[in-house]
Order: structure tokens, then sequence, then C-alpha cells
């Protein structure tokens, strides 16, 4: 599709964008003037002038309402069962990023159980003993860089 | 209970359910920022009549949803829920990553619960203390924001240049509020606060109409969003959020809420970002940390909002903080029925409105309702929620709604001239945002350094 493009974090269609933007500002903002002018028609100034906003308002919602309708989300939802790495790269490459996870028994009792119940205590604890093995080799290379 | 209480009472409840309803949902929709969404609602409640107790419930019962709910969107699905939830993405996606986004999600949001139950009590024992001091307070303002706005500038995630930059930043918004008296003899408010908010966006907009935006937005196709399968929760029906925390948490996130309800003049996201490093780095489990993290920052979010609401309201009558100039500005200033006069430090707002004990008591309503609605919805509904609004809800219709909630505002504010100043910040601040690391909370202190600083530098 040539007309995807990135806005405020997610992907829309740019021809959609403009389209649903052109909708509702006109719906909203029609609904706005309109209301102002029939309340101020009417002599209620002061509180005529917040009426209308909240029909801008509505309109705004009634827009949102109608352009969701006729665009749909340009996103694919996946379930991360399709993810066929194995827990252990997982792990790895958070520790990569966030430091050493640490030793699963190291924790108080409570948290302990939390882990367990959740099923990741093997993992952890193997992944901290594998780098537990390592860790004579990384603290030289640290010496060397230094 | 006196029969004049019963009213106000039955307002605060009617006004507390309607919002957190309402906020519960929105605060499930990813990027709905909370200014940009809970300041033009609180002045549309405000402009209709609501009297003041409904007001102030109206208000804290939407925040406090709101950051409920955000967490659905930030932990199931690795994107923030709005501004403040931006802190806590990178230990949500680590957890989520780890297949235990539930946890994540359940352990942010009984955090936001505690916090909200410590720090509507200590805001308060809090603004009482400062109360005899609001007029020193009043006089040393100008420059506690002007070192805040520094601070929190160099604490984002454009240090340096943010700090430079909020110099352009102040003098554009100055600038702007001249040429606006000099035009209407008014000034706005509201403008600042919607282009300040939804700057990104705005930035985004402008870049798709250039065509080599275009070009460096083009997507190749749909985006993929994984979406953490569900997992039951164990344990009781109702859930309780003390039970899902353990002690270590229960500890930081009260610390924390304690340590918040006291430092009103930092940006929330400044301080969620703070809070969460503290605890952190005193957590030497790995695992450990990245809930904990989570609980804090999320805990955080909450009890900045409610502290930097009720202090300024109770204490001072005057928007001195970031969530009083920002979201909660309406509450402070919302001409005719909210006044206030910058210059002659005159108010009629909820500060004169409302007692200390009124405050306390719709504040408590409004933080049973709000918790009581958004808390089991969220903890037991998420998965179903989160999967209905990426399905259903397309991104073209948030834009949509939200471009045309920026041109009715302003138009209500100060006609084009209030539309031209939105465009303005927020493509300044978009630009600011999205290519130096200046963020909302940076540019909201901006605003006030603008209003009350530069004024007090000139008359140096």
């Amino acid at each position: 599709m040539p007309h995807l493009i990135e806005v405020w974090n997610d992907t829309v269609d740019s021809r959609h964008l403009t389209g649903g933007i052109a909708i509702s500002v006109g719906i909203a903002v029609t609904a706005y003037l309109v209301a102002d002018h029939l309340f101020a028609a009417a002599g209620q100034t002061e509180l005529g002038h917040s009426y209308a906003l909240l029909f801008g308002i509505l309109g705004c919602i009634l827009g949102a309402v109608i352009t969701g309708f006729l665009f749909k989300p340009k996103r694919v939802i996946t379930s991360p069962t399709t993810d066929t790495r194995s827990r252990q790269e997982i792990i790895d490459e958070i520790v990569e990023e966030y430091g050493d996870l640490g030793d699963p028994r190291e924790l108080p009792e409570a948290v302990q159980a939390e882990v367990r119940a959740l099923g990741l205590f093997d993992a952890l604890l193997e992944n901290h003993r594998h780098h537990v093995a390592d860790d004579g080799g990384s603290a030289r290379e640290t010496d060397e860089q230094q | 209970m006196s029969a004049d209480l019963l009213e106000p009472i039955l307002w605060a409840i009617g006004m507390a359910v309607l919002a957190a309803v309402l906020f519960t949902g929105i605060g499930l929709i990813s990027g709905t920022d909370e200014t940009a969404t809970v300041a033009p609602i609180a002045l549309l409640v405000i402009l209709l009549g609501v009297p003041p107790a409904g007001v102030i419930a109206f208000f804290l019962a939407a925040v406090i949803a709101k950051h409920i709910s955000h967490a659905v969107p930030t932990t199931l699905l690795g994107i923030p829920g709005d501004t403040t939830a931006v802190p806590m993405l990178r230990e949500a996606q680590l957890l989520r990553a780890l297949g235990v986004p539930h946890l994540a999600l359940q352990k942010a949001i009984s955090g936001g619960v505690i916090a909200v139950i410590i720090a509507i009590p200590l805001s308060i024992l809090f603004a009482l203390v400062l109360t005899p001091f609001a007029e020193s307070i009043e006089s040393a303002a100008p420059w506690i924001f002007v070192a805040a706005a520094v601070l929190v500038a160099y604490t984002s995630k454009g240090k340096l240049a943010a700090v430079v930059a909020l110099t352009a930043f102040v003098l554009l918004i100055s600038g702007l509020q001249a040429f606006i008296l000099d035009q209407k003899d008014a000034t706005f408010t509201t403008s600042f606060f919607l282009g300040i908010a939804t700057g990104p966006l705005i930035f985004d907009l402008f870049a798709g109409l250039s065509p080599a935006g275009r070009k460096a937005m083009r997507q190749e196709g749909k985006r993929e969003f994984a979406l953490a399968p569900d997992v039951p929760r164990s344990g009781g029906r109702i859930p309780n959020p003390f039970t899902v925390l353990d002690r270590t948490q229960l500890t930081y996130t009260t610390g924390s809420a304690v340590i918040t309800s006291a430092t009103f003049v930092f940006s929330p996201v400044a301080m969620a970002v703070l809070m969460g490093e503290i605890a952190g780095s005193r957590i030497k489990n790995g695992f450990h940390r990245l809930t904990t993290v989570a609980t804090v920052r999320n805990a955080t979010t909450e009890s900045t909002y409610i502290a930097e609401t009720l202090i300024p309201l109770i204490a001072i009558g005057l928007p001195l903080s970031p969530v009083a100039a920002g979201p909660a500005a309406p509450l402070f200033n919302a001409p005719p029925v909210y006044t206030l006069d910058a210059e002659a430090g005159t108010t009629n707002n909820l500060h004169d409105l409302l007692t200390t004990g009124q405050f306390a008591l719709f504040a408590v309503i409004a933080a049973v309702i709000a918790i009581v609605i958004a808390y089991p919805f969220v903890m037991t509904n998420a998965h179903r929620a989160a999967t209905w609004v990426m399905r259903s809800v397309s991104h073209e219709a948030i834009i949509a709604g939200f471009a045309a909630l920026i041109c009715v505002i302003c138009l209500y504010e100060g006609g084009l001239l209030a539309l031209g100043v939105t465009i303005t910040v927020g493509l300044v601040g978009g630009l600011f945002n999205r290519m130096i690391g200046m963020h909302a909370g940076v540019q909201f202190m901006g605003y006030y350094v603008a209003v009350l600083t530069v004024p007090a530098i000139l008359a140096l």
C-alpha cells in the first residue's frame, strides 16, 4: 500500500487521514459555530458560549466515530506464540539491555513464590548460573579495556 | 452531616462516576495525553455550571481512573497510554518480552492505587503546612519555577540542548502573549496548553504535508503489534493491591508517593523517571528491579497529579505546579466562571469556593469511586479491552477527533488567533520534542517561566 505513513506513533493511510480530519473538523466546527450563533441570537451570550462548546465537542466525537466506521485500523495484531525464539535467548537479550536479572534464590520468600507461579524461576536460575560461569572471562575483558 | 452538604456530596458522587467511566475508557486508547483530554472536558464541566464539589471530584476521578487504565496499552502493547506512561515503557516492554505483561500491569496499577491512598491525605496535610507561607511562595515562585524548569530540561532526553532551547521556547510564548494582549486585550491559556500537549501530533501533520517529510514517514506495510496472551489471575475474585505488591514494592511506592506529594513544582514525567531510578538503583536483583520500577513509576503518575492539583488549590489559589499549569488549569482559571488575575494576585476559583475540609471530603469521594470503577475493571478486563481498541479503533479516527477538538477549543477561547497560537506552539514544541528531546513536561515549565519569571526578570 503506497499511502501508509507513520503519524503520532502509529500507521495511517494519508488519504484516509485527510478525509477523516476534513469530516471531523467540518462537523465539529460547524456544530460549534451554528450553536454559538443560535444561542447568541436567543440572547444567551455567556452560558450560550459554553453550551456551544459542548455541541462542538459532541461534534468532535461524532466526527471521530464516523471516521472510525469509514476507515479501519492499519494494524496487524499478532500473538507472541509465533515467536519461536527460546526463553533463554529472550532473557539474554534483556540482560544485554538491562543488566543481569539476578539469582532468583536471593529474592525474599514472597517474591520467589511469585516468580515460581509465573514459571520463570528455572529460566532465571539457569540464566544466572550461565552468567556466573562466564564471569571470569568477562571480568578479564573489562580489565583489558581499561 | 448537615443538609447543606448533602447536595454537594451528591454532585461529587455523580461527577466522579461520570469521570471514572469516561476516563477509564479514554485511558485505554494510546496517545490520549492527559492535558489534551482532561483539561478541555474539565473546562466544559465548569462552564456548564457544575458546582465546585462536582468540578473537583470530576477532575480527580478523571486523572485517577485514566492513570489506572493507561497502563493497559503500555504493558500489554508496548505503546504508552499517555505522556506520564512514557517513563515506565522500557520496564513494561522487557516484562512483556519475558511473557509476563499481566504481572507488569497488575503491579503498575496496584502501585497507582496505593499512591492515591497516600497522596490524598499527605498533599492536604502539606497544603495546610504551606498555607501560612502562601505569600512568600508566591513571591519566590518565579525563581523556583525557572530553577525547576532548567533542572527538568536537563534531566530530559535533550540534556543541555533542551536547557538552551528553553530560552527560545520561553521567548516564543512571551512574544505570542504580548501580541495577543495587543490585539485582543486578553490573555489565552488553553490554546497554549493544547499546543504543547498535542505538539508531536501537530508536528507530524505538518511533516506529512511536506513531500520531504512524507517520504521520511512512509511505512512499508501495516504495523505489527504483538498482543501478549491473556493469563488468568490467581487469587480471590476482588483484587487487593496490598497483596499484589510485595513488601519492598510497598515501601518504595509509599516512599515515592510521600516525596512526590511535597515536590509539587516538578513535572510528573520528571518525577516518575527520578523515583523509578532511585528505587531501581537500590534493588540488587534484576528481575525484582524490573517489576518494582514499573510499580513505582506508575504510582508516581498518580501521586504527582493529586499533590500538584490539591496543594496549589488549597494553599495558594494560583496554578503554581506543572499539573496546575496544564490539565488542572481550568480549576484555577475558566472565565467567566473561575477567574484569576495573575498581576493583582486576586482569584475567584476553587481555592476561594471550597474549604480545606471540603477539598478533603470530595477528594476522598473521587478517589474511592475512581478506584472502585477503574481498578477491578482493568484487573479483570484488560486483555479484552486492549484487543477491542487495537482491532476496532483506527488511528485515523483518534487523530481526526483530536484535530477537531483543537479547532473547536481554540475557536471557543479566542477565534482564529487562538487557533494560530496553538498551531505555532504545537509546531515549534513538537519540533523541539521530536528533534532535541524536549518533552511536553519541559515545555509546560517553559510556559510558566514565560508568564512568571520573564516579567520578574524584566522588573529587576
